[in-house]
């Protein structure tokens, strides 16, 4: 471990972390709101433990791979705490566990909250709220690797470590530039929602963080109703448009969006095929269920179910329904969906439909093998052969992911009020997707579970968004052996 | 006509051994002295030792007044170059031999210009295709393009569910007149000769039509072969390398069902991951048991195409003695395929080095004539008319061409021309000649060529 040159990078994000600390500042500043004085101090101590550790003396050394896990794994962290700063300053939350727990919600998208009411809370802390969200969306390394010229951090490994998905597509030859161009994309794509969103209704600030959240398939609202308080059609359809699109892999945007508006670029991405279909799947099957089991108009009931899975699928987790009123059926299917998650590098959690299709395409061939013993098959995706490293690495992913999720599940259990609590808390903080079910369902909050309980979900958080390899490999004594 | 060969391996000795008996001027090209000596005395070629992407070899003088340039070396990088090298000497026409460098899609003409390159030969792709066709159209023994490529003579195996099966040649020839198709040669067992309008087909004749490119679905049709094609197939290839990966990919996309078997480990990864709908199996094809459990007794066809002829033998032994497949064997010498043909149950034997030769040689104007192909003793002559000719003005009726030779058809400004006593021939007009080897001289005496 080169810890010099790690602290160093550190010091670099806890900069950045802290300058846009003064964004919210400057709106209270800007309403004349008393939080003025919580986020400056908040950015003033940032910023200060930020600049005391570039005054480390530079290392000689670069940052190699492992200490690339131990950086992405810290900045996390530390991004978790500064971020928890201002609700605890501006006195918005009772405990430093609270704090912590909703900044880490922020940042790895997930949007459990422990806010019983929202709509009370100072107009400043809700913006910084969702803008923890949209930095955490794409990444605060890939951020800082994308601002920050000549970071001494680059190298495919860190990249790797954020972003989410079994390989990371490189855009352009520098790391650094790919950092770039997904920012832009990002950027571009935000404001347009941004655009969208007051167009259909909404105020500026409304828009502003609700842009935030839905690109970075967050879920904070400004509302206790979510996207149910505006009661417009138009605003959830644009909203399921652009979670749909935050759900699909960055890269696929930016060949869109600057390769001339090819929609094969889309039509030949078999991930994105995929994850679309399941989308349709599972609003054609929740849809005919519903509309069988009760006596419910079908334009609303379609578009309820369409909001609800997208936002699921993707790990948003804003809900216009009540989806717990539905049939058992469709609890199973959404939990199923918060395993899944969205595509590779994109900006939802959960274990990535690609890996899902993969394992699915690696089953078959294994099948068939078993009727013709002499055959020679490897999966394929997009008429490549996929590796054999890559499919083990994919199928060990698999398998660490449900050990996290029993292991979490048995030690929520300590507190949990009821299984279904237990189990659905634990496999939304894990996917970041937001909402559960019984307890912490889409009308309740996270705020009566016990302290002991948020610390574990705190973690599953960070686990899920940094794909739990990442920190987990900080485990290994191998990783701090010189 | 002066020829200049770039590399003298084996579809370079080939090559020579046919042109040799041309009027052309070869001048052969090689790094190899023993080969240079050995086709020096052989056949009395002009040979240059020296290396083709050479400065001195750019210098002699051969390359100036060439008509033609043949660059087949083994390095598919040396034949391109040396293309480049001739195109810019002033050669006439450049044909390059190139196995693996894939020069298709939108940019093909484009990239063959800047290198200098006319025509390009694929062997690899020529036995490949060779071999589609014969799945794809199991009856049509061969065909050769006449014209430029618009009219071809095909040759159809009659088997007994054709329509032509135990009917005359007259109402044969009555089915076909208004499409400008003409029967024009039978081969019955293994002798060639014009058929008579009162005999009838049998099964396992072959009958060749000069057929015009448009026309051969019709007569497809006609035969009632075009239904029997469309059917799904299911083909083993036994043999993974280049020819029988290209032939796999072709049949995938043309959705047949295909099983390939290769012995090599490493190779057969290598495909697998190039096909996709095409089962990559790995075993020796020679193993019997192994071909049974992956269905060698309900497949349609197999073929063997590794580069041993007698593992294909063998493979399509064993096929053919324990299936009602139909067997296709890759011969790579010569001198085995009549013995593989006419000595085994195989039934066909294809040879890459003749077919290279023979798609080589489309490239040659001998003095003489245009194009030509022959069946058995019977040959297929093509032949321009022009001014000298003394038979202008002439009718059919008055020509004597023997009873073993006769006019096939005639092309006149794009029309073909079924052969009626009363047709006089025209200046320009494309005659298409049947004639048997013996009356070849006189034949072509007649017509105003000097032999």
């Amino acid at each position: 471990m080169y810890f010099r040159s790690i602290l160093r990078a550190l010091g670099v994000i806890l900069l950045i972390l802290g300058l846009t600390l003064l964004v919210p500042a400057l709106y209270a500043w800007a309403i004349h709101s008393p939080d003025l004085e919580a986020f400056l101090r908040s950015a003033v101590y940032t910023i200060g433990t930020g600049g005391l550790l570039l005054l480390i003396p530079k290392s000689q050394y670069s940052l190699r791979t492992r200490d690339g896990f131990a950086l992405v794994s810290f900045g996390w962290l530390a991004a978790g705490v500064v971020g928890g700063l201002p609700y605890l300053l501006a006195d918005v939350v009772p405990s430093f566990t609270d704090a912590f727990f909703e900044s880490v919600s922020g940042f790895t998208t997930t949007g459990a909250s422990i806010f019983t009411v929202i709509e009370d809370k100072p107009l400043p802390v809700l913006l910084w709220r969702s803008m923890t969200q949209w930095f955490g969306g794409m990444g605060i390394i890939v951020l800082a690797l994308a601002i920050v010229p000549y970071m001494d951090i680059g190298g495919m490994s860190i990249f790797q470590a954020e972003v989410p998905g079994p390989t990371a597509d490189k855009l352009t030859p520098k790391v650094e530039d790919t950092a770039k161009v997904l920012w832009i994309v990002y950027v571009i794509m935000t404001l347009a929602l941004m655009v969208s969103l007051w167009a259909a209704g909404m105020t500026v600030f409304d828009a502003i963080n609700h842009a935030f959240t839905t690109m970075a398939t967050g879920g904070f609202s400004t509302k206790n109703a979510s996207i149910l308080f505006y009661r417009s059609p138009l605003i959830e359809w644009i909203v399921i448009l652009f979670m749909a699109l935050a759900g699909m892999n960055f890269a696929l945007h930016y060949h869109f969006l600057f390769g001339r508006f090819k929609p094969k670029t889309y039509l030949k991405d078999s991930e994105a095929m995929f994850y679309l279909a399941m989308i349709l799947f599972s609003v054609a099957s929740i849809t005919g269920l519903i509309l069988w089991k009760e006596d419910r108009i079908f334009s609303e009931t379609f578009r309820a179910v369409t909001f609800t899975v997208t936002s699921i699928i993707t790990t948003t987790g804003y809900a216009t329904d009540d989806y717990e009123l539905w049939p058992i059926f469709s609890h199973l299917m959404l939990l199923l969906l918060m395993v899944m998650g969205g595509c590779a590098g994109s900006t939802a959690g959960g274990v990535k439909s690609v890996r899902i299709m993969l394992v699915l395409k690696y089953v078959y061939v294994e099948m068939v093998k078993l009727l013709h013993p002499n055959l020679v098959r490897d999966v394929k995706m997009h008429d490549t052969v996929v590796e054999r490293s890559v499919l083990s690495s994919i199928l060990s992913f698999l398998f660490l992911y449900l050990t996290v999720l029993v292991v979490s599940i048995l030690l929520v259990s300590f507190e949990a009020p009821d299984i279904l609590t237990a189990i659905s808390s634990v496999v939304t903080s894990l996917g970041n997707v937001g909402p559960g079910l019984g307890t912490v369902g889409p009308t309740e909050n996270f705020a009566h579970l016990g302290d002991f309980t948020k610390w574990v979900l705190s973690i599953n958080m960070v686990l899920g968004r940094l794909e739990i390899l990442t920190l987990l490999v900080l485990f290994l004594p191998q990783t701090w052996l010189k | 006509m002066k020829i200049v060969i770039a590399g003298a391996g084996e579809v370079g000795y080939n090559l020579i051994e046919r042109l040799s008996k041309e009027p052309v001027q070869l001048f052969v090209v090689d790094t190899n002295p023993v080969v240079l000596k050995r086709l020096q005395d052989q056949f009395g070629v002009t040979t240059d030792l020296s290396n083709v992407v050479d400065s001195r070899f750019l210098s002699r003088s051969h390359l100036k007044d060439a008509d033609l340039f043949l660059a087949i070396t083994n390095s598919d990088e040396t034949n391109m170059i040396a293309c480049k090298i001739a195109s810019a000497a002033g050669v006439g026409k450049t044909v390059c031999r190139i196995r693996t460098v894939h020069l298709e899609g939108a940019k093909k003409a484009e990239s063959l210009q800047s290198l200098g390159i006319d025509h390009i030969i694929n062997p690899v792709e020529l036995v490949a295709d060779e071999l589609f066709k014969g799945v794809m159209t199991p009856n049509l023994i061969e065909s050769h393009a006449f014209d430029e490529g618009r009219l071809f003579l095909y040759g159809y195996r009659i088997q007994t569910y054709c329509q032509f099966f135990n009917q005359t040649v007259e109402e044969v020839k009555g089915q076909l007149e208004p499409y400008g198709i003409l029967p024009a040669l039978l081969l019955r067992q293994g002798r060639c000769f014009l058929p008579k309008l009162a005999q009838r087909l049998e099964e396992h004749d072959v009958l060749y039509f000069l057929c015009p490119l448009q026309k051969h679905t019709t007569l497809r049709e006609i035969m009632g072969y075009a239904r029997a094609a469309a059917k799904k197939k299911r083909v083993m290839i036994n043999g993974g390398g280049h020819i029988g990966f290209r032939l796999a990919k072709r049949l995938e996309e043309t959705h047949h069902q295909v099983k390939v078997i290769e012995r090599d480990a490493f190779r057969s990864q290598n495909i697998a991951g190039r096909l996709s709908k095409a089962l990559v199996l790995h075993f020796d094809g020679t193993e019997l048991k192994s071909l049974k459990s992956e269905g060698l007794t309900d497949t349609d066809f197999f073929l063997s195409v590794t580069s041993s002829e007698q593992i294909n033998l063998t493979a399509c032994l064993l096929a053919k003695v324990n299936s009602h497949a139909r067997a296709i064997c890759l011969v790579m010498q010569q001198e085995w395929l009549p013995i593989v043909e006419e000595g085994t149950l195989i039934d066909r034997a294809v040879s890459p080095r003749i077919l290279t030769a023979r798609h080589l040689s489309r490239f040659i104007r001998g003095d003489r004539v245009e194009a030509s192909f022959s069946v058995a003793h019977t040959e297929v002559l093509q032949i321009h008319l022009n001014a000298n000719c003394p038979l202008l003005g002439k009718t059919l009726a008055e020509l004597d061409l023997g009873d073993a030779s006769a006019v096939g058809l005639v092309a006149r400004e794009g029309q073909y021309h079924s052969p009626r006593p009363n047709f006089k021939l025209q200046n320009q007009d494309l005659v298409l000649l049947l004639v048997h080897r013996l009356d070849r001289a006189k034949v072509l005496e007649l017509f105003g060529r000097a032999f």
